[in-house]
């Protein structure tokens, strides 16, 4: 099974260095965009609009690749209290609140996209769905890292239980 | 409608993440009361991830990392030290003025306490201070790295309320650097009661002129980049941008303490960090769809309007609102929550967007150093190894100033109003 | 028997039509609006429930329309009228008309209402399409544009509009992208010599104070559709939808009514503020010239042809 967790860390390493990589060159565009204002009296035309369509993609991969870290934003207060049996099925029945969202979200993309994804941005004039898909994109990976952050938790809590026989 | 609000706790509760949180009790919404609007769903959550503003997150997050890889904490306590160092309880007003210029370069308090206290925690411990005090005078100086521009949460708020981020940053500089002169004040009246130490180092004029020098590059920063806000010579996100550009040219060849090597994995942690917060804004545009179409807003209004209240104490009960809202959920979420409900409630009594803005942020930063849910007093516990209830217990002295500034902001709205005013018609 | 009762039902059922628009409740959008929900609820007896969101609570206007498309509300106004169909691209070609008149015959004609039919291939049914305000007019802090020489090396903000960007490059200006609400200081600071806009944003915006000069070069108007979700509109009885028709068109005039004389007001108020020039027709000629591969640049793109714009001509100089 340790197969698993090393397919796990090679996907997240590779979607962290495209998300990485994205955010590089939204940095390097807007840097790009002042400097040619002011030294070069022009502008490159819908650099603006590029930067927001990175910037989308950073979000839908690494928020996906943030449940497997298990690093999203939470209150973890009061699951902290609890002891570890509760606190696994108390973490499951999150995860799979989360898992189920996502699937209602990734369903519902498809039609959204079919009906508004041709609209073209204003500038580049790119069809929408360019940025739209990362929204099923980033609810499938999230979808996998619940289910993998659920196996995970359950795996380890037998073995810490076997260990202990 | 109820449906929304106690899913919502019920979510946060069993520690479902927020952002999740948001976008499940939003799910139930449709599917119990509106099905018929729940094609909504994917929409909203991408109006959410598509924001040029926005893009300033990650840029000024980056630009503290770099700041602080580039060893501008060291520099500034150095520099505290100077003018504070030889009173008594010197250590203590270090840090709450080392806090003060550190807010001025860092967009968030999380990292105000990370770095401040990683270096001051353990070398006041050393000198007797005890640690409650030590930790607690970090975390709660460290409120100011949010309030003191530029500041993440502005950009945040920003958003949600439609105003000028230049008019924003103007208008909490004021009362952030009142909270730190305050806590100054309380610093001195504590160190004096308690007999803390003075911090016994001559430099000669040589060294003190090096010591601000090396300082001194750091400290411009923050006028660069709100200047370029300010008057319209940059975005904000340019700006950020250009933030980021600068510490890196600092930190790589006038200090030459940033490793190139280590940047790829400060961008990395800039921008999950972004996404972290991204998701949540993105779904809580969901949340705050159902209120708009529900009229929530209004209806909140027009209840409070008939409850005939002076507006002294529907303003006070507005910021118990943000400190108990602050106490509970972060930051970021909560911004994006209470300012379509409570804006138009504040302004139908008058108050500025500016000014609720500012309110809003000061209020959500005492959260950050307040159980059960605090950030900061996370990271300070890590550091110190001290429980986050007796951090708490250390700060409580010094977060008076924030209160009092909390309701000077309520009631003087010059405090925030003169100066973007001055500076921006 | 059966289809009696539906029918019965269909004439008690209530239908809601929930619309959105960004502006603010002074605005002569949403003022136009609140004439809507009156009338249409009268004219209807009540079995259409109108209920308005104005001032952008649901979304950006990219936003609303997209919501309007998916059907989770059935109305809405504002810009991107290119998402509705590149046919009005047509109204908006720079210097394509001489005076308001003109477009409003043209909006009226046949032709304008092939342009709103075009809409429906993209989802969405439009009764009626008015003007979003008068012209759009320079301001600048460098020189009066009498010709089109004078706009030679100007910084311009312009909004992201792919037309907009093209024909400020035309007449070589040097187009810069500013955010709206960050205009005025960039414009103060310099950042941008000039900004286009109608006069009444001119105003509301104080774009004013940083400037000098005021040229009516009368380059552009925006067209106003109202767009609404077509599976909705096709939901109502054949009465209703004629009530809806005859209530949207009526809207749309008094939108214009209201839109056109506030933009008189504006204009008298800009007067006082800022040096203002006209340009003649001889200089226009110059200005259309410039523009003209920008006027072929969509034709090339295959929105509408060159006979489409000359029957626009010929109707808007009968
Ligand atoms: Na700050
Ligand atoms: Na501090």
């Amino acid at each position: 099974m340790k197969g698993i967790t090393a397919v796990e860390k090679q996907i997240s390493s590779f979607l962290e260095a495209v998300v990485t990589a994205f955010f590089g060159l939204i940095l390097l565009l807007t840097i790009l965009l002042v400097i040619l204002r002011y030294l070069f009296n022009t502008s490159i035309v819908g650099g603006n609009e590029l930067m927001e369509f990175l910037f989308i993609y950073t979000t839908a991969l690494g928020a996906a690749v943030s449940l497997g870290k298990r690093s999203h934003i939470k209150v973890t207060y009061f699951v902290d209290q609890l002891p570890p049996f509760s606190r696994a099925v108390v973490d499951t029945f999150s995860l799979l609140l989360v898992l189920l969202i996502n699937v209602v979200l990734l369903r519902l993309s498809f039609p959204w996209i079919a009906k508004v994804g041709d609209a073209a941005s204003p500038v580049l004039r790119l069809p929408s769905w360019v940025a739209m898909i990362s929204v099923p994109i980033g609810c499938s990976l999230a979808v996998l890292y619940c289910a993998y952050d659920i196996y995970k938790i359950w795996r380890f809590h037998d073995s810490a239980k076997g260990e202990e026989a | 409608m109820s449906v929304l609000l106690i899913s919502l706790l019920i979510l946060l509760v069993i520690g479902v993440p927020i952002a999740y949180s948001l976008g499940i009790s939003s799910f139930l919404y449709f599917i119990l009361i509106h099905p018929e609007l729940i094609a909504i769903l994917p929409q909203r959550l991408f109006a959410g991830m598509n924001s040029y503003t926005m893009i300033a997150l990650p840029l000024f997050c980056l630009m503290g990392f770099l700041m602080n890889e580039g060893g501008i904490t060291r520099r500034l306590i150095d520099f505290s030290l100077l003018f504070v160092g030889r009173l008594r309880g010197g250590l203590g007003l270090v840090n709450v003025l080392a806090s003060m210029i550190f807010g001025g370069i860092s967009g968030s308090s999380v990292s105000d306490t990370a770095s401040i206290g990683a270096v001051l925690i353990p070398e006041m411990e050393n000198k007797g201070y005890s640690p409650e005090f030590a930790s607690g005078i970090t975390v709660a100086s460290s409120t100011m790295g949010m309030i003191i521009p530029p500041s993440v949460p502005m950009v945040v708020y920003a958003l949600a309320a439609e105003e000028s981020v230049g008019r924003l940053f103007l208008g909490s500089l004021f009362p952030g650097l009142m909270i730190g002169i305050l806590m100054l004040v309380i610093t001195v009246g504590i160190s004096s009661f308690r007999k803390f130490p003075r911090e016994e180092f001559s430099l000669d004029k040589k060294k003190k002129i090096e010591t601000f020098n090396r300082a001194i590059l750091a400290l411009i920063m923050p006028l660069f980049v709100i200047g370029s806000v300010v008057f319209g010579i940059a975005t904000a996100t340019e700006s950020a941008g250009i933030g980021v550009l600068y510490a890196f040219v600092v930190g790589t060849v006038i200090f030459r303490t940033l490793k190139i090597k280590k940047i790829p994995k400060l961008m990395k942690d800039a921008i999950m960090t972004s996404a972290n917060v991204m998701i949540i804004i993105a779904l809580s545009k969901l949340y705050i769809w159902i209120l708009a179409i529900e009229h929530v807003p209004q209806q909140l209004s027009m209840f409070i309007s008939q409850l005939n209240m002076p507006g002294v104490w529907i303003i006070i009960a507005v910021n118990l609102v943000i400190l108990v809202s602050g106490t509970f959920i972060d930051v970021s979420p909560a911004i994006l929550l209470l300012t379509p409900v409570l804006l138009p409630i504040v302004q139908s009594f008058g108050m500025n967007p500016v000014q609720f803005g500012v309110l809003l942020i000061s209020g959500l930063a005492v959260g950050l150093v307040t159980p059960p849910v605090g950030m900061c007093l996370n990271v300070a516990s890590a550091i110190s190894g001290l429980r986050i209830g007796k951090i708490f217990y250390g700060a409580m002295p010094f977060l008076a100033a924030n209160l009092i500034t909390l309701l000077l902001i309520s009631f003087v709205p010059q405090l925030t109003l003169w100066l973007p005013e001055l500076l921006m018609k | 028997e059966g289809q009696k009762e539906s029918e019965s039902a269909a004439a008690e059922k209530t239908y809601v039509f929930k619309y959105s628009n960004s502006q603010s409740d002074s605005h002569p959008r949403s003022q136009s609006m609140f004439f809507f929900k009156d009338k249409l609820e009268k004219a209807s007896n009540g079995r259409i429930k109108v209920e308005l969101y104005t001032g952008g609570v649901l979304g950006t206007e990219a936003e609303v329309l997209d919501q309007v498309k998916i059907g989770t509300i059935q109305g809405c106004r504002g810009g991107l009228f290119e998402r509705a169909s590149g046919m009005y691209l047509i109204y908006t070609l720079p210097f394509m008309f001489e005076n308001i008149d003109q477009v409003l015959k043209v909006m009226n004609s046949d032709f304008g209402a092939k342009v709103n039919e075009s809409a429906m291939e993209n989802g969405l049914y439009i009764p009626a399409t008015g003007v979003a305000g008068g012209f759009r007019n320079i301001t600048n802090s460098k020189r009066p544009i009498r010709t089109v020489e004078d706009v030679r090396g100007l910084k311009m903000r312009t909004p992201p509009i792919d037309m907009t960007i093209k024909t400020f490059k035309a007449i070589g200006a040097n187009p810069q992208q500013v955010a709206y609400t960050e205009t005025y200081m960039a414009l103060k600071t310099g950042v941008v010599d000039g900004q286009e806009n109608p006069f009444s944003n001119t105003v509301d915006m104080k774009f004013y104070e940083p400037q000098r000069y005021l040229s009516v070069v009368n380059w552009q108007v925006h067209p106003d559709p109202f767009y609404v979700n077509p599976d909705w509109y096709k939901s109502l009885p054949e009465d209703l939808k004629a009530v809806f028709d005859s209530v949207a068109e009526a809207t749309m005039d008094y939108s214009n009514e209201l839109w056109l004389s506030s933009e008189k007001d504006y204009y008298l108020v800009l007067q006082e503020k800022l040096e203002v020039n006209e340009i003649d027709s001889a200089a226009r000629e110059g200005f259309v010239k410039a523009v003209k591969p920008v006027w072929q640049g969509y034709v090339d793109e295959g929105l509408f042809t060159w006979d489409e714009i000359n029957e626009v001509l010929a109707i808007a100089n009968k």
